[in-house]
């Protein structure tokens, strides 16, 4: 499977999670970062122009689902994918373990991006007083994504 | 084919007929309750606002308390800075967006929201959200009479919320050094278990 289809299957995957959380319980949503997990796969694996349409367009569903003016997301998420590529390219990793570092330290760059984006535009701290969200999001999607990233290593690797 | 006798058929229709009575006597039965049910809840501009009811279809996704989405806009008569209450006529937020058939809803602890509100008789204060569990009073006019306890509702002055929606309940009072304090707010509106909400229309 080439990695475009993979992109798009994984935000759309994730878009379509994002939904059925929300209608459990909204107050998960937080916890975990869905969207990044293709978008970091993508970047680790290559930087080209569909990798940047598809984080774009992870970033500005992103966007639609939250209060951002359009495009905090967006760039967040295109800034995420062009230091991925960068850093990735100085370690080798391939281990579950290795994964589960990567995510971590990814979503929480992430979160120093939105915050600094939305200081950047005078926006309000977002996360309000869950400073706990920091160490947690990374962590949860850490978690899942690590087993979802071997999946996609193996259906990467068939092509 | 399946062919019925006209007995069949008159004998269906006077069974229609029937349930189509009892229908309209069930809806002017519910008709007269809303009616009750609106004049015992004596709300303040009961008289000035009319309501609807819409349901929440979706969340922010970075935090559920900086807002959510809401099923109807401007052709169902929503407009920006509606008041949103929920099924109890508590404060919710207010409507900060709108397009044709949704609109987007600022919730009382989102950072950009404030209200004016009462504490009781003369003093008054501003409400401000913190994207948290609970909300801060702030510029209240005899910080000294407040306590943990004491209900606060919308006071009416800031013209967008109308007077005497119960907004909450003050949970905490923190002091600082020199003497001043931060007031916490805990929301009657339980958010976590929301799934409709009210919205004002004058």
């Amino acid at each position: 499977m080439s990695l475009k289809l993979i992109g798009i299957l994984g935000v759309l995957f994730a878009f379509i999670m994002n939904y059925f959380i929300s209608q459990i319980n909204p107050f998960l949503l937080p916890f975990v970062n869905l969207y990044s997990i293709p978008i970091i796969f993508i970047g680790m694996k290559q930087f080209r122009p569909s990798s940047i349409i598809i984080s774009a367009t992870a970033g500005i569903l992103e966007d639609i689902s939250s209060f951002f003016p359009i495009g905090v997301n967006a760039l967040k998420k295109l800034i995420l994918l062009f230091l991925v590529n960068r850093f990735s390219n100085f370690v080798s990793i391939s281990s579950f373990f290795g994964y589960m570092v990567l995510i971590l330290c990814s979503v929480f760059l992430e979160i120093v991006l939105l915050f600094l984006i939305t200081g950047f535009f005078g926006l309000k701290n977002p996360f309000g007083e869950f400073y706990e969200l920091i160490l947690f999001q990374p962590l949860l999607t850490a978690i899942i994504g690590a087993p979802i990233f071997i999946a996609f290593s193996r259906i990467y690797r068939k092509k | 084919m399946n062919f019925k006798s006209v007995r069949e058929l008159q004998k269906e229709k006077e069974d229609l007929e029937r349930i189509n009575l009892s229908l309209k006597a069930q809806v002017f039965n519910l008709e007269n309750e809303v009616r009750k049910y609106r004049k015992l809840m004596d709300f303040p501009p009961n008289s000035e606002f009319d309501f609807l009811v819409a349901e929440i279809v979706g969340w922010d996704i970075t935090n559920p308390y900086i807002g959510l989405f809401i099923n109807k806009g401007e052709k169902e008569g929503v407009k920006i800075y509606s008041p949103v209450l929920d099924r109890w006529f508590n404060l919710v937020g207010r409507v900060l967006r709108v397009s044709g058939d949704s609109a987007e809803v600022i919730l009382l602890t989102n950072a950009d929201f404030s209200a004016s509100v009462k504490l009781k008789d003369g003093v008054y204060g501003i409400l401000s959200g913190e994207n948290s569990p609970l909300c801060t009073l702030n510029y209240i006019t005899d910080p000294s009479s407040v306590n943990p306890g004491m209900e606060v509702s919308t006071s009416g002055l800031d013209r967008i919320f109308p007077r005497g929606i119960k907004v909450g309940k003050i949970e905490k009072v923190v002091s600082h050094n020199g003497g001043l304090k931060t007031f916490y707010l805990k929301p009657y509106t339980d958010l976590k278990s929301i799934d409709f909400v009210i919205v004002l229309k004058k």
